[in-house]
């Protein structure tokens, strides 16, 4: 494996570890049991913080998959089935397109005639 | 003594073999040590007999409490009860000498002074030691306290003596409370309060987040859809940023730099994302001289090609091409509905009309001396009594009758040429090609010096093919005519031994096409002069022999010169066999052509009728 594609999987790991830990902490603060109000306070405001990181964890995940799809589109290079080429060089349609090509320009040097 | 902490110290606590010499015993104190500490817990202006004996009493009572309590405390309470006795008949010795000292500074005050200082002042020095001493003594204290939350901040400040001899944190210090059963319920149903109100807010804060991810997402997905099938149809895509915004964004190059086109503008655009739904939308942009891009302002436009013809000593409209608006629009085509793709085809196709402006702009003005004049947006090329126009067009797609040339189809006649105009825009434009072809081909080959320089210095062959081949047909029918005149003239006047037998070929040097030989260049008969051939046989009966003329019309380099090539032999038989060659030259007057023939005619009949 690349080792680009190595940092992005760490990455992901270690978004949704986040993801997952920032998640329990919020039930674990939760609890009251017999806190002092100081505590209670302070782990209300942990608990909003918690939820925010959440929030841009989530983010971050979108903008993964955006990199993703960029480096998807504009890292790789495509190949077209089929060589095009291929079909001029039978002959035939070369042919044709010559034979028409010439009569074009006899059409177009001849103004005499039609004026 | 309320509001005070009074600390006290237990000797036993440190057990018999060792005893701290900074610790003294109150009862041991000599009166020197134990009047200052006396000051330091008292003021003597505030001490009266009574409450000497108020307090004594308060103590002895309450050791003798402590007293009946256990046996081991009886000595103690006497120690006590005696240096209480003890402190109490030095206050009055104290106040005695006090009283002393100031008679004494009365009578011997003129005598004594100095001694008096000194001793004033040893007895100062070790006010201030012992002031020291217990101000170092707190701050041990102090330090040992705050070592067992901070050591390393308490050890900074702790005398060497305690570090040596306590260890860090041994002391501890916590405030008491009383249980409140009242004041925990208190505080859980505070707590309640506050978590609910926090759990509420990130639950309308989640909520909130996860429509705002969701709508991205969606907006995302149309977005690289529109991607998807602009890669899909084969475009070239890049990174690069969005000039109005700043933002990263993808571009897509829709010119023809990579199939050949050397024109100034690269054909570069910005695949813009439309914040509200995500569609791809694009504009266009052009490279900034600093290296930078920014917006271009394209106005699209169009080549039309028109044709004038002179009726009755006026030149009239008569032919137009149209404008095929099937080149860019292709609504429900290979597309489908992706607006995007038809934006790039559309952009791509003006930029290519573009391209060929200022190609045929280039090329007319080498080619003022044939005839073809520039006049603003407007290339002008005369042939005989034909008028070629060339025009840079803006498009405008409401207008829809200019497009599809609703005025000038009035009639036969002005629409009689519309076909020829047609066909002459399809070949300027495939003329075009051809040197997109042509570059290419030296690109992809070995980057010689040669390759090098022609690829900065080659011009597309567009006007000049189409200028040439017109002037060819025009001089080789001139050339048929006159040779037709001059032999007819033989003809007429009756000479009736001899024969004459014109041939003629046009676009000799062009290979037919046959069923082995491949093609090798489909616009070989435009990049190449062109070439015709025309022979003249002309038989003396009476003399037996044949003169055969043979004129090859071609064009210079630039197409629009005529060269003609003059050969004549002379066959003393039918057979052509042994001439002898008479003449050959080239000449590039059709003046020229024709005195020539009729000097070489002339002279051969005269020698037939002589």
């Amino acid at each position: 494996m690349q080792p680009k594609s190595i940092a992005l999987l760490q990455k992901i790991d270690t978004t949704v570890e986040q993801l997952i830990n920032k998640f329990s902490n919020i039930f674990e603060v939760a609890i009251i049991s017999d806190k002092s109000k100081e505590l209670q306070a302070i782990e209300s405001l942990t608990i909003e913080a918690d939820a925010s990181t959440i929030i841009r964890l989530c983010e971050e995940l979108l903008t993964i998959t955006r990199g993703l799809k960029e480096t998807w589109c504009l890292g790789t290079l495509k190949v077209k089935q089929g060589n095009v080429s291929e079909d001029l060089e039978d002959g035939e349609e070369l042919k044709l397109a010559h034979e028409k090509f010439n009569e074009l320009t006899a059409k177009i040097a001849q103004f005499e005639q039609t004026a | 003594m309320e509001g005070k902490i009074h600390l006290g110290l237990d000797h036993e606590l440190y057990g018999e073999g060792y005893r701290d010499p900074f610790i003294q015993d109150e009862n041991k104190l000599s009166i020197t040590e134990i009047i200052p500490r006396i000051l330091q817990e008292r003021h003597f202006l505030t001490i009266t007999e009574e409450s000497l004996l108020k307090e004594i009493e308060e103590e002895e009572e309450g050791e003798r409490e402590e007293g009946r309590d256990g046996d081991d405390d009886l000595t103690d309470s006497e120690g006590n009860g005696e240096a209480s006795r003890v402190a109490g008949s030095e206050d009055d010795k104290i106040e005695n000498e006090g009283l002393k000292g100031d008679e004494e500074l009365k009578t011997g005050s003129s005598i004594n002074t100095y001694e008096n200082f000194q001793v004033q002042k040893q007895e100062l020095s070790k006010y201030i030691s012992t002031a020291l001493n217990e101000t170092s003594l707190s701050l041990d204290f102090v330090s040992l306290l705050i070592s067992s939350v901070k050591p390393n901040i308490g050890k900074t400040t702790m005398s060497p003596h305690l570090t040596k001899t306590v260890p860090l944190g041994s002391l501890n210090s916590d405030k008491l409370e009383v249980a409140d059963p009242h004041r925990s319920e208190e505080t859980s149903s505070i707590g309640q309060g506050l978590k609910l109100e926090s759990l509420e807010k990130i639950t309308s804060s989640f909520r909130n987040s996860s429509l705002r991810l969701n709508e991205q997402v969606l907006k995302e997905h149309t977005y690289w859809e529109n991607i998807h099938s602009v890669l899909q149809s084969g475009e070239v895509l890049y990174k690069t940023r969005d000039p109005t915004t700043g933002f990263r964004s993808i571009g897509v190059k829709y010119g023809f730099g990579d199939s050949g086109s050397s024109y100034h503008d690269p054909g570069l655009a910005v695949l813009k994302r439309d914040s509200r739904d995500g569609m791809v939308s694009l504009l266009p942009v052009i490279s900034s001289g600093t290296g930078g891009i920014k917006v271009a302002d394209k106005v699209y436009k169009y080549i039309r090609v028109k044709i004038l013809s002179k009726i009755d000593d006026d030149y009239m409209l008569t032919g137009q091409s149209i404008f095929n608006s099937s080149n860019i629009i292709q609504s429900g085509g290979s597309f489908g509905d992706i607006s995007i793709l038809n934006d790039i085809e559309k952009i791509r196709f003006f930029l290519f009309e573009e391209d060929l402006f200022s190609q045929l702009t280039r090329e007319a003005k080498t080619l003022i001396n044939y005839n073809v004049s520039i006049i603003s947006n407007k290339i002008i090329i005369e042939v005989n009594d034909n008028i070629i126009e060339i025009e840079s067009v803006i498009y405008d797609e409401n207008n829809e009758d200019e497009l599809n040339n609703l005025y000038q189809n009035i009639n036969k006649e002005s629409s009689m040429n519309n076909g020829k105009a047609q066909q002459i825009l399809i070949f300027l434009k495939l003329m075009l090609c051809c040197f997109y072809k042509y570059n290419l081909n030296l690109r992809q080959g070995v980057p010689t010096a040669r390759n090098k320089w022609k690829l900065a210095n080659s011009h597309p062959l567009i006007l000049r093919p189409l200028l040439g081949y017109l002037r060819h047909e025009i001089n080789f029918k001139n050339i048929l005519y006159i040779v037709e005149n001059i032999t007819s003239a033989y003809k007429s006047e009756g000479v009736e031994d001899a024969a004459v037998k014109i041939s003629s070929k046009q676009y000799s040097t062009l290979q037919p096409i046959s069923e082995t030989k491949k093609v090798q260049d489909i616009f070989e008969k435009s990049t190449k002069s062109p070439t015709s051939e025309i022979t003249i046989l002309l038989r003396n009966n009476s003399k037996k022999n044949v003169l055969k003329i043979d004129l090859t019309l071609s064009a210079s380099e630039t197409f629009c010169n005529l060269m003609v090539n003059i050969s004549i032999m002379k066959y003393e038989n039918e057979k052509l066999e042994d001439g002898v060659k008479l003449l050959e030259s080239n000449v590039s007057e059709i003046y020229d052509v024709e005195e020539c023939l009729q000097w070489v005619i002339s002279n051969f009949m005269k020698d037939a009728t002589s």
